[in-house]
Formats: C-alpha cells, sequence, structure tokens
C-alpha cells in the first residue's frame, strides 16, 4: 500500500504523474527534464540525484561513441561492404588485406538492441522527473529528504519483486525478445539467397514478401502463394486428426481399462505407458527406418507375397495417414494416463442415478463423461492444438516432409508450414520468407485459440462445476 | 531471519536461470602451437578441417614449421567439416578459421559471399602447373582462381559383383538392367539431384548461373533431354532396381540384393569387405538416347583449401594452403584418407595407378561435369522428380515432360 501520505497518488500511471509533475513542478522539475536528478541533489536526495545525472551522462555518451553510428544506418542498413585495409607483398606483387565494414544483420540487431536501451532511458528520465517533483513536496511541506539507504531497502521489502525479476526479465529481453524483434522484422527486408552477407547487403522492402504469399491470382509453374495455401490446408488437418484422434482414441482406451470387469489393470496401465518411456525422436526415427522403402515392414511384405508400400515416397495421401496413424501411437498413451485420473474423478453416484434413470452406456457417455471431460480439458486440447499446428518433431523426423512433389514450392506432400519454413530458411536462405511465414503462423495460433479458449466452457462456466 | 533467507534463495535462484541461460558459449577445439621466445610475433593461422582429417593436418603443419624454421607459427585447429564451413564462415567471418577445407560445389556461393580469398595470378599459374585441368576448373569461377585443389574425390561411379556382371554388361546400362533381377538389383538413388541429374548432363543438357544469381538450365528439356529422363523413368520401373540412402546399398550388397550400385569412393571399404575379393569398379554405363549410346556424364566435385578473405595473413595463409595441398601432401592424403589426388605428379604415382577404384574414379572424372554452376535451388526439385519416377506406377510420357518442365520452372524461378 502506498505509505507516502504527500505527493502524486501511487496507483497514477508513471505518464499520468509526469503530466503532473511538468504542469505544476515549477521551474526546477523543468530543469531537472533537461539534467536528470539535479532537483533531488537540490532537495537533499543527493545520492540518488547523482546517479540519474550519471545514467543520463552514460546515455548521451552510449549515443554519441555507439548507438548513433548504428542508428544512422538503420535507414538503409548498410551501404559499404567490402573495404580494404591494408596490403601486403607477395612474389613482387601487392596484394590486399580485406575487411568487411557494414554487415546489415548486424546493424539490424544492434538497432532492436539500442531501441531497448533508449526505451529503457526514456522510463528512467520519467521516473526521474516525478522523483523530483516529489521530492520538491517533500521538502515543500517541511518533511526531511528519503535517505538513500532506507530508498534501498525498500528493494527487500515493498518493492522485492523488482529486485527478484531484474535478471530474469534481463535474460528474456536479451536471449528471447530482442531476437525475436529482429526475426519479425527480417521480413520487412529482401534478406534472401541473392543479399547474404558479409560480401552483400540486404534492405527494408515493405510488404512486398506478404504481397507474393497472398498473391493468389499468381501464374506460372509453382507459386509461392499456392504452396502456402495447400500446406496451411494440410496443417489443419493434420492439427485436427493429430489432436482429436489422439484425444478420442485415448479416452476410449482409458474408459476400456477402467472398466469394471476388466483384470490385470495396472499391468495394462502400465504396459501403455512403457511407450512414454521412449524418447518420442527415438520412437520416430525408428518408425522412419522401419517404414522405409527397404524397411523391415516392406522386407517383410515382399517375403509374404505383398506388393511394398511407399510409405513416405509414394502418393500423398499414403504419407499423410502414415504419419497421423504413427502420431496416434506416439500421443495415445499420454490422453489415457491423464483422462485416467480424470475418469476416476467423476463421482460414481452421477453413473448409478443415471443407470436407475434407464440410461444406456451411450447415453452415459454422451451424458456424463463428455461433458465432464472437455469441461476439465479444453485448456489442455487447444495447447495440443496449437502444438500441433507446429509440430516440427513429428513430421521433421518421420517423414521429413516427404514425398517431394513438383507442384509445391520447396516443399514435400506432408511438409507443415513450419517444416517448410525451416527448409525455406536453411535450405534455401530465403529468410525473409520465412519470417514473414513464422509471423503468419503466430497470427494464425494466437487467434485460433483465443477465440476457442474464450468460447470454451472452461472458461464461461469457470464457478459452476465444482 | 527466514524471510530474509527466502528472499536471498529467491535472488540467487533468479540470477542462476539467467547465467544459466547465458552459459551457452561456443566450444572450440585447438591445441596451442609452439611458444616463442623469440621477437617476432608468432604467425597466427587457425585451420578449420574435417574431424577425421584433424591429425593429418597437425602433421602437415609441423611438417610446414620444420620446412620454414626461419618464422614462427602459431597454428591453431578447429573441427568444421567441409558442408559446414560456409554457415560458420558467413555466422562471423571476421572471427573464422583463416584456412579452411571446402567442397567446390560451394565456391560460387562462397565467393558471392566474400569469403574466399583470390588467388593471385601468378600463384594460380603454379597451381594450374601441378593439378588436373579439371581440379583448377572446379575451383575457378569467371576465369579467378579461388582454391588450392586437395583431393578429387566427390563423383560416383559403378561398383559391381563379378559374379553377376563381366565387363562386358556394364558397358551399357541396358546390359546391366538384362542381368539384374528383383532378387539381384541394381542400386541407383535416382531421387536424388546429385545423381538424377547424370541423365540431363548425358543429353547434353548444361548449366549456368545468370548475373542475377538465378540457376539457368540449358538443353534440359530438349527431346534428347526427355528421352534421358524416361532412360532413368524406366529404370526406375524396373523390377531389378532399388533406391535409397547409402545403408540401403551397404545392406543390399552385404545380404547380396544388390549385385551392382552407382556411388562413391566412401563406400569402398565397407562394400569390398562385403563382397570378399568380388569387388569391380567401372566407370558409369552408356545410356541410349534415341539410337545412340551415350556414356553418362557424372557431376564431378572436388575439394580443395581456402583462405579467409579477411585474413589478417593472406600471404602466410596461401603460402600454408600451397603447402598442404602439394604433392607430398597428396599422397599423405591418399595413405591417411584414401583420397584421390588432384596433383599431375600424385596422379602418376604407381600406388595410385595401381588403385582400381581410383582408377575408375579418375576415368568417370574425365567425363564429370563441374558443379561449380549448381546453386542450392537445383536439389529439392530435382528431388521431387526423382520422387516421382520412383513412385510405383511408371509416368507417362506426357506426364513426365510436364514433371520435367515443373522442375525447370522452379530451379530457374
Amino acid at each position: 500500500m502506498a505509505t507516502t501520505t504527500i505527493g502524486v497518488k501511487k496507483k497514477t500511471s508513471l505518464f499520468a504523474q509526469l503530466w503532473e509533475s511538468i504542469c505544476k513542478g515549477g521551474v526546477l522539475v523543468w530543469l531537472s527534464c533537461l539534467f536528470m536528478g539535479l532537483g533531488l541533489i537540490l532537495k537533499g536526495q543527493v545520492i540518488k540525484g547523482i546517479i540519474y545525472l550519471l545514467v543520463e551522462v552514460a546515455f548521451v555518451l552510449f549515443i554519441v561513441l555507439f548507438a548513433g553510428y548504428y542508428l544512422g544506418l538503420l535507414g538503409s542498413l548498410g551501404t559499404v561492404a567490402e573495404i580494404i585495409v591494408g596490403y601486403e607483398e607477395f612474389f613482387g606483387d601487392l596484394i590486399p588485406i580485406y575487411a568487411y565494414k557494414h554487415n546489415s544483420f548486424q546493424i539490424l540487431l544492434f538497432n532492436v538492441l539500442i531501441f531497448g536501451v533508449i526505451f529503457f532511458f526514456v522510463y528512467l528520465w520519467m521516473r526521474s522527473v516525478v522523483d523530483c517533483y516529489k521530492a520538491k513536496l517533500r521538502a515543500d511541506a517541511g518533511e526531511p529528504p528519503i535517505s538513500f539507504t532506507s530508498e534501498l531497502k525498500t528493494y527487500l521489502n515493498s518493492n522485492f519483486h523488482v529486485t527478484i525479476l531484474a535478471l530474469p526479465t534481463i535474460g528474456v529481453l536479451a536471449f528471447t525478445v530482442f531476437p525475436l524483434i529482429t526475426m519479425i522484422l527480417l521480413a520487412f527486408t529482401n534478406f534472401d539467397r541473392a543479399h547474404l552477407p558479409p560480401a552483400n547487403l540486404f534492405t527494408w522492402n515493405g510488404f512486398s514478401i506478404f504481397k507474393e504469399i497472398f498473391n493468389f491470382g499468381a501464374t506460372g509453374a509453382v507459386s509461392i502463394s499456392a504452396t502456402f495455401t495447400r500446406i496451411l490446408i494440410w496443417t489443419i488437418i493434420w492439427a485436427i486428426c493429430a489432436t482429436f484422434l489422439n484425444y478420442i482414441f485415448g479416452m476410449i482406451l482409458a474408459l476400456l481399462i477402467n472398466k469394471k470387469g476388466i483384470r490385470f489393470k495396472k499391468m495394462w496401465r502400465t504396459i501403455f505407458v512403457t511407450t512414454i518411456a521412449v524418447p518420442q525422436f527415438v520412437t520416430l526415427l525408428l518408425m522412419s527406418k522401419i517404414l522405409a522403402d527397404e524397411g523391415i515392414v516392406n522386407q517383410l511384405l515382399i517375403q509374404w507375397g505383398f506388393e511394398p508400400i511407399k510409405f513416405f515416397t509414394g502418393s500423398g495421401l499414403t504419407a499423410k495417414i502414415t504419419v497421423i496413424v504413427i502420431n496416434l501411437w506416439v500421443g495415445i498413451p499420454y490422453t489415457m494416463l491423464m483422462t485416467t485420473g480424470i475418469l476416476m474423478n467423476i463421482p460414481a453416484s452421477l453413473y448409478e442415478s443415471a443407470k436407475i434413470d434407464g440410461a444406456s452406456p451411450f447415453i452415459m457417455f454422451v451424458k456424463i463423461t463428455m461433458p465432464y471431460m472437455l469441461f476439465v480439458t479444453t485448456p489442455y486440447l487447444i495447447t495440443q492444438f496449437i502444438g500441433n499446428l507446429n509440430n516440427f518433431n513429428v513430421i521433421y523426423l518421420l517423414s521429413g516432409g516427404n514425398p517431394l512433389t513438383s507442384s509445391l514450392y520447396y516443399a514435400g506432400e506432408t511438409d507443415l508450414l513450419i517444416t517448410w519454413l525451416y527448409k525455406l530458411s536453411l535450405n534455401q536462405q530465403m529468410y525473409n520468407l520465412a519470417s514473414a511465414i513464422g509471423i503468419l503462423m503466430f497470427v494464425i495460433s494466437a487467434s485460433l485459440s483465443l477465440i476457442t479458449y474464450n468460447m470454451s466452457a472452461s472458461v464461461k462456466r469457470e464457478e459452476e462445476f465444482q | 531471519m527466514k524471510k530474509f533467507l527466502t528472499k536471498v534463495l529467491g535472488i540467487a535462484l533468479s540470477a542462476i536461470t539467467v547465467l544459466g541461460v547465458a552459459a551457452c558459449d561456443e566450444n572450440k577445439d585447438s591445441t596451442g602451437g609452439k611458444e616463442s621466445g623469440e621477437k617476432n610475433p608468432p604467425i597466427e593461422l587457425l585451420v578449420w578441417g574435417a574431424q577425421d582429417d584433424q591429425f593429418m593436418l597437425g602433421e602437415m603443419a609441423a611438417a610446414y614449421e620444420a620446412a620454414n624454421p626461419d618464422k614462427t607459427y602459431n597454428f591453431k585447429f578447429g573441427v568444421v567439416g567441409e558442408p559446414d564451413v560456409i554457415s560458420k564462415l558467413s555466422t562471423d567471418i571476421a572471427t573464422s578459421a583463416d584456412v579452411f577445407s571446402f567442397p567446390s560445389d560451394q565456391l560460387r556461393d562462397m565467393v558471392n559471399q566474400g569469403m574466399l580469398y583470390e588467388v593471385p595470378s601468378n600463384l594460380a599459374g603454379a597451381l594450374a602447373q601441378a593439378n588436373t585441368p579439371a581440379s583448377m576448373t572446379a575451383v575457378s569461377l569467371n576465369d579467378k582462381v579461388y582454391g588450392f585443389p586437395s583431393t578429387a574425390d566427390n563423383t560416383y561411379f559403378l561398383f559391381y559383383d563379378d559374379r553377376v556382371l563381366n565387363e562386358q554388361d556394364v558397358q551399357t546400362m541396358d546390359g546391366i538392367l538384362s542381368k539384374v533381377s528383383a532378387s539381384q538389383r541394381f542400386f541407383m538413388d535416382i531421387s536424388n539431384g546429385w545423381y538424377l541429374a547424370s541423365f540431363f548432363l548425358t543429353a547434353g543438357g548444361t548449366m549456368e548461373v545468370s548475373e542475377d544469381g538465378k540457376q539457368i538450365l540449358n538443353g534440359w528439356a530438349t527431346d534428347d533431354a526427355i528421352a534421358a529422363a524416361n532412360v532413368a523413368n524406366g529404370i526406375a520401373s524396373h523390377a531389378g532396381f532399388v533406391t535409397g540412402d547409402d545403408e540401403v546399398l551397404k545392406t543390399g550388397f552385404s545380404d547380396g540384393s544388390i549385385v551392382c550400385g552407382v556411388t562413391g569412393i566412401w563406400n569402398k571399404d565397407f562394400i569390398e569387405k562385403a563382397l570378399d575379393g568380388h569387388l569391380k569398379f567401372a566407370k558409369l554405363p552408356t545410356i541410349k538416347i534415341g539410337e545412340e549410346e551415350k556414356q553418362m556424364i557424372s557431376f564431378g566435385g572436388f575439394k580443395a583449401i581456402g583462405v579467409n578473405k579477411t585474413t589478417k595473413n593472406p600471404v602466410e595463409a596461401m603460402k600454408f594452403a600451397q603447402f598442404i595441398t602439394n604433392y607430398e601432401n597428396q599422397m599423405m592424403r591418399y595413405e591417411v584418407r584414401g583420397f584421390a589426388p588432384t596433383n599431375v605428379q600424385a596422379a602418376a604415382n604407381e600406388k595410385i595407378l595401381n588403385d582400381k577404384a581410383i582408377a575408375a574414379l579418375s576415368l568417370q572424372m574425365q567425363y564429370s561435369y563441374p558443379q561449380t554452376n549448381v546453386i542450392s535451388t537445383f536439389w529439392t526439385p530435382a528431388e521431387a522428380l526423382g520422387t516421382e519416377m520412383e513412385k510405383k506406377t511408371i509416368l507417362t510420357l506426357e506426364d513426365l515432360i510436364e514433371q520435367v518442365e515443373l522442375m525447370i520452372a522452379t530451379i530457374t524461378g
């Protein structure tokens, strides 16, 4: 709770506080806007004031000595790549020593970091102005200034959250947020195969790559837009099948094992759970070997006099069915394990009263089990669905996106958007296209999950089902 | 007190979380060079090579130091295999190796990305004297030389079992196909652009790269090219044909289900053991295009030593690169790793002349097409065409033409 009796109310936003400070602060606060911490020094909070002043000096030095250079290059992302820094003699000739001056990617990355620093500085500046105003109010009211040590102590008490979250926040910013922003910005550049550093520079390119993705009227052999649409449709079909088939079969399995009269329940459960003990990627790689053209399954088929099946190199449909079925093998035990717990939680009295009323097992499943399950597991289903939209492992390790087909742009029949993105960036160096697809994938999964989550019973009737 | 402890613990935990993330530092394999007590600062050279080449590179560096006693060197070595060099260099060229081994098929990309130091003309002249013309073509772009050829290992030729096929059979593709059957098969990875391209190249197709960096395929849709593609199509649907990766090939030769295969020198040792003295080598067969039998052309690849364009010591780096690709060191490569030399003198060495596999490889190299003009857009669409061919039902000629045209459009688009 705000303990300050004098000054600005703590609850109002920093912007409102700043506005109030500037409006009512007078000359001292206005000067403090230029020289951070000046008001604090004059009103007795010397150490804090000096720290603010040092921050300002450091920021100005940072801009002048380092950031200014990169900020100046932000518009063009670099103009000169190769430079000659000296010469050496070789068999009577002079041969140059080269170096690279501008690297577009580096310029982009540094600018993102610099903007991070600038935003942080602006925040500190706002704080400093408000602090000056508060110090002035205290002085006007005749109260003693807040000592630096007592202020430091708040970081172990009322402001403890700042202390404990500072390091993780910096970590998340440095290793997740800044790289993410840089990668998003790549979608608006022409960073592709023809513009690879260090010898080549890339530059801003606006929305042209998005136009290419949405250019559905594109003529010519294989267009990016047609490939995008086809892969998107398959990605959604895959996510639906992978999520709901796993869910339904897992639940049926759990119901079967839970059924009265089934003996050795624990043994059955253990058998299915052992598949979880094998790491998923091992199962997937093994399966892809087993189902290969010359794999064990086809060898057996040939021995028994059947035609071999080309699981991942034949028709697209076969490959698609194969990956969905194998994903069932990988996923059902998880669902079974999870649903077992929930199924055991359904009050037996519900079933007993339904039985007395003469309900059939099917009716009981539809009216009691399913609603209960759906209520509890909708958030799980949503995360599963989004996870499956981006299920890189299963596709990449199992089929590798194969079978390839000439009618898709650097993609195979079973490629999801995420594996296509991987191929585009890693094999084809089309970083801008890959980044644009990544953004679109985020938009799709974010909107899908927000809509379904808000529509789900778990959110709407949160209080009801206890 | 307890409250205080909880807080300290909280701070420590959050610090650990961040440090844990920050701790992913890159490991650099390096062995320290000689410490010098002399006044001249030692010449620092960072050398990258494949894992299996590390010991050999160390020996070569030691020999180089012994040959140049007036200078002190500080050699450092890093494990970076040839295929990974380009991605490592593009990450940060300034801290990358001064001297590295790279595959010649990446030459164009590396030159375009400004990674390779151009070999000065007088030194290039000496290289052209010492090495085979094919290898010099492979390290040249627009009449400039960008690398020091080290081995001629990257092409494919024919491996066969002399109990099933004889020297006459392996002259033509039809001869091979007439001897193989569902239980004794012929192997070729047609769904791999590297092998599939053979058919188009044999039909007279050529590859170029345009000014703006796009692949140009000339003569890939002519009647001859379609006829050659149809040969591949026919092979793919032959009962005695099998495709797959190296594992399939090795297993097949081991259990006798494969008797003839198109592959490279890297599989020699394994198959030689599996066939126990019955393995023979030959150049690729001829294929029938129209009425004419034409010698199949393969992609020819070389490994070369490159010098980093931003090296601080270009002179020393190039001298070292020249040294490790000279006659003695190419012989050492052959003896340690079994790699065929590009050095003319080494190629004429008796040991190498008596090596049957190297002989077949060298013969095929004469019918090889340099991979310098292939860019990365080529592989996936070519693999897609091969996959279409390998599907169970044989492609009709109309479908085949359509597929070839689609492939060309994607590659050149």
